[in-house]
């Protein structure tokens, strides 16, 4: 994989003895104006240039990542040029919109009651409440509670959400079809009761609360008729018509995941991964976001560390002692902990501030914690490396021609301290996302992090979902497990973190004539 | 410099760090809207929204509809204002939380330290108390994985630079590059669904006491023992069996515990239960420390006393284990220090993943926002408590630092 040191032929280039680095010229040398120079005096940065591409083509592993990155860029770069139909922005619940009641409820409440006319239960709030959180699985039982107290009852509970259409009327699992009459592009959602225990006949209103994908809470409405002794809901039980498109319920789509070994349908139907935007159409505006928010992340960051730790570096003596002590600082706070606190109190208090609660604004806060979290693993890096790169002959030689420090700094200092930064830039720009993921795995469902699409989230939401369904899902009864909800944003995830570590790897390598061995 | 000098020293080094990030989040915390710091002064029951909700407060009831803050028509808003103490001017405010900070009174937000106000969230507890009840078994599993830690990246970083180039060196390469690049989520989550097709229930690692069984599976009290079973986790809501003095807890560590009351197998239980989870969070830092331990490795075994060994005849092996191997522990130890924080970080998922009884579930628990608004008195309080561990295990690998390698603590 690795050259070995004696197939290595060196190039013509520089000895390779020159620690750390050879000096880049203080003269812009585009690579334009030192081509047409011609061969006569190589300018010492394009041979650098020339003598990394060397190394590095060396690198099957690097190339390896070099390649997988090219493509990751060509997809977002499709991603962005390709408007994707169902692509939006959720939107924001306006505040006339919620309803301050049900936000305690989070999703979890489903209100039972009968009918005026019903022969079924008293009159009176029946609560149903799911022992899993948030809406990420189906849960199988369910307990009735009658006026406070829980009824000695089983409720078999099942949600499925379809699409129907009047042409190909969905029967199954919840015992019948749709009215013909029904516009092809309404939403249904099916609901399934098996009932312990229950007395049947009537008709039952389902009151089902939840927070949908924009975060407005919905109520739906459902009407549900259970012939007398039958043990399947009639076919009148259908729901009425959902008041937005964007809210489908975020349940597991059943009905796609029977269809097959590899149910690629399922890929691109509707409610796949479950939220307002289906697996494929996720991971691949995913690319996009995925790279555009790592880069900014870590290029901000880097950009901050870069200055505070030449700062530190450079001055040296009390400026050195208190940035590097507030760099210890915001070090010793676990990472992940970090980001998880501040993304907490940012969401907590954006809701307060009405010109900040947008979508927007919350992408821009939470990238801004992200770099706040950032920068002091490059100023220490830089100011190790400025330490170094400080008592150099060449520094030495600029001071006494009577360069500013401001001058040294800019075009002596900060170019010859790059390298490590470039290298731990590219190990960081693979592990944003997985750490956007781990947040949104441990539930930060406030945050609109969760709802747009980018890979660390949607393979966060996948896992989710499995684990819970995994815990629901009786292998015995023959349930597929879905598992392309992790499969292909875990792969995408994990091919973009790896392929940045093995370029990163060889940057490395070919940057560093020390541990080129 | 006498050893005990330096660890004085370095003790010393702490104080400017621990006021920094107190200092951190008593900004966090003042960017709170003052409904959400009430809140948390106040603590909540298990079902927290609603309990919030209808006694105290209705959303949106103690914010300031008003812009200026000064002047606020909200007579609730001003109550909370003055019982908070966020009239006072901010560095009186500060000089207040770094003392509940340093007295330990985590879940006390406002300046109102009565006992009555020195609850915390999860059930009218301190967060302290919270925090000391489920931080031993963070500290269990903690130590298991470093263990595994250490027993796998040393020995397999010194083969892999010993076998340069070939397939062990590139075998330790591709799991050092897998684990940068596995999210713990992603790996713990594979695990389980291995767990599920293997065994066929996943039950056995989500029941988060070890005395507990899975929904509907016995207890182990029920094959071994006569322990009274507690309250077992069910549902997102916060645990609340803990100690309520049906068994006495000596030390709070499951395993010790289960073997004061000669419970063996249940020892033996909460083991096996942790041997998973601790590999999935060793995972990350193996990746990590194989590639130094490798490197430097490397680098030690080109320097000159190496030479001078192996042409004195000394075995390969002597040379390996005692000259090069005992000089690259140094490395070792540094990033081992280095990484701390990361591995640390890695808790929350794992365990809430595992459904493991610590403080990283706890924190996890506490920022969900399906069950109720963020506990920001836990958050804050696991934050600080993590800071602790992560400075205090860097003392340690210092102070180990300083013994291996003579020239730190004496230049």
């Amino acid at each position: 994989m690795e050259a070995s040191p004696e197939s290595v032929t060196p190039p013509p280039a520089p000895a390779e003895t020159v620690p750390p680095e050879p000096a880049p010229s203080p003269t812009p040398g585009t690579p334009a104006r030192a081509a047409r120079r011609g061969r006569r005096r190589p300018s010492p940065r394009i041979e650098q240039y020339r003598r990394t591409w060397y190394f590095l083509r060396r690198n099957t592993l690097a190339l390896i990542g070099l390649g997988i990155i090219l493509c990751l860029v060509a997809v977002a770069l499709y991603a962005l040029t390709t408007p994707i139909p169902w692509y939006q922005m959720p939107q924001e619940c306006a505040s006339n919109q919620s309803n301050p009641t049900n936000t305690s409820s989070a999703g979890n409440t489903l209100s039972v009651s009968s009918s005026p006319a019903g022969t079924g239960l008293p009159n009176g709030t029946y609560g149903w409440i799911a022992y899993s959180q948030g809406y990420s699985s189906t849960p199988p039982f369910g307990s009735v509670i009658v006026s406070g107290k829980a009824v000695g009852v089983t409720v078999k509970f099942q949600a499925l959400p379809v699409t129907v259409s009047p042409s190909a009327p969905v029967t199954g699992a919840f015992g019948g079809s749709h009215p013909a009459s029904a516009s092809p592009a309404t939403k249904y959602y099916a609901v399934t009761f098996t009932e312990i225990g229950l007395p049947r006949g009537g008709e039952w209103y389902i009151l089902m609360n939840y927070t949908s994908p924009n975060l407005c809470p919905a109520t739906l409405p459902i009407v549900c008729t259970y012939p007398q002794g039958s043990a399947a809901p009639g076919p009148n039980c259908y729901q009425t018509p959902i008041n937005y498109a964007s809210v489908i319920p975020p349940t597991f789509n059943l009905a796609t995941l029977k269809g097959g070994p590899l149910p690629l349908g399922a890929l691109t139907q509707e409610g796949s991964l479950g939220y307002f935007y289906n697996l494929y159409n996720g991971l691949l505006r995913g690319s996009d976001w995925s790279l555009m928010i790592s880069v900014a992340i870590v290029g901000s960051g880097a950009l901050i560390g870069l200055l505070v730790g030449a700062v530190a570096g450079f001055y040296g003596g009390l400026v050195d002692e208190a940035l590097m002590r507030l760099v210890d600082i915001f070090l010793s706070i676990p990472q992940l902990l970090f980001v998880l606190v501040m993304v907490a109190a940012i969401s907590v208090t954006v809701t307060r501030i009405p010109p900040l609660n947008s979508f927007t604004t919350k992408i821009f806060l939470l990238i801004i914690a992200f770099i706040i979290v950032w920068w002091p693993f490059y100023s220490r890096i830089v100011r190790g490396q400025v330490l170094v790169v400080r008592e150099q002959k060449y520094v030495e030689a600029a001071r006494a021609s009577g360069a500013s420090s401001g001058r040294i700094v800019r075009r002596h200092i900060i170019p010859n301290s790059l390298f490590p930064v470039f290298i731990q830039m590219s190990l960081d720009v693979g592990t944003v996302p997985l750490l956007l993921g781990a947040l949104v795995f441990l539930g930060f469902s406030i945050f609109p992090s969760l709802y747009f699409p980018e890979w660390g989230s949607i393979s966060a939401l996948g896992v989710t979902q499995l684990s819970s369904f995994l815990l629901t899902c009786q292998l015995a009864s023959g349930c597929v497990i879905p598992w392309w909800q992790i499969a292909f944003p875990g792969l995408a995830l994990f091919l973009f973190a790896i392929s940045v570590n093995f370029l990163s790897d060889g940057l490395r390598d070919a940057l560093d004539p020390r541990l080129r061995r | 410099m006498q050893m005990w000098v330096y660890i004085v020293r370095r003790a010393f080094l702490l104080v400017p760090i621990i006021i920094g990030v107190m200092t951190i989040t008593f900004a966090l915390t003042s960017s709170l809207p003052v409904e959400q710091r009430f809140i948390d002064a106040h603590g909540t029951p298990p079902l927290r929204a609603s309990w919030i909700y209808n006694q105290y407060l209705e959303p949106g009831q103690g914010s300031c509809p008003a812009t200026s803050t000064t002047n606020c028509p909200n007579p609730l808003y001003n109550k909370l204002l003055n019982q908070l103490g966020l009239n006072k001017p901010i560095p009186l405010q500060w000089a207040i939380y770094m003392e509940h900070s340093l007295t330990f009174q985590w879940g006390v937000v406002g300046n109102d330290s009565t006992a009555a106000n020195d609850i915390s969230i999860i059930k009218g507890q301190p967060v302290t108390s919270v925090l000391s009840w489920f931080l031993p078994y963070t500290i269990e599993l903690a130590l298991l994985s470093l263990a595994i830690i250490l027993l796998i990246a040393i020995p397999f970083g010194n083969l892999a630079a010993v076998n340069r180039n070939r397939p062990i060196d590139q075998g330790a390469r591709v799991i050092s590059f897998s684990g940068y690049a596995l999210a713990p989520f992603l790996l713990s989550s594979l695990v389980l669904i291995a767990m599920v097709i293997l065994i066929g229930s996943a039950t056995h690692y989500h029941s988060v006491t070890p005395w507990c069984g899975g929904p509907g599976e016995p207890t182990f009290f029920e094959f071994y023992g006569s322990w009274p079973q507690l309250g077992c986790f069910t549902g997102s809501v916060y645990p609340t069996w803990l100690y309520d003095g049906i068994v006495s807890h000596p030390t709070g560590f499951p395993t010790v515990d289960a073997v004061i009351h000669h419970q063996y197998w249940l020892a033996i239980d909460s083991l096996i239960r942790m041997i998973l989870p601790a590999l999935v969070i060793a995972f990350g830092s193996i990746a990590v420390l194989l590639r130094f331990v490798r490197n430097s490795m490397l680098e030690v075994m080109n320097l000159d006393f190496v030479r001078t060994a192996r042409a004195e005849g000394v075995p390969e092996r002597t040379v390996i284990k005692r000259h090069a191997g005992r000089n690259s522990l140094n490395v070792t130890i540094t990033v081992l220090g280095l990484t701390f924080a990361f591995f640390i970080g890695g808790f929350p998922v794992i365990e809430d993943v595992f459904h493991l009884n610590g403080v990283g579930l706890m924190l996890a628990l506490a920022v969900q926002t399906s069950t109720g608004p963020i506990d920001f008195g836990l958050v804050f309080g696991s934050t600080l408590l993590f800071t602790y561990i992560v400075v205090i295990a860097n003392i340690i690998v210092d102070v180990l630092y300083a013994y291996l390698d003579p020239r730190v603590r004496l230049g």
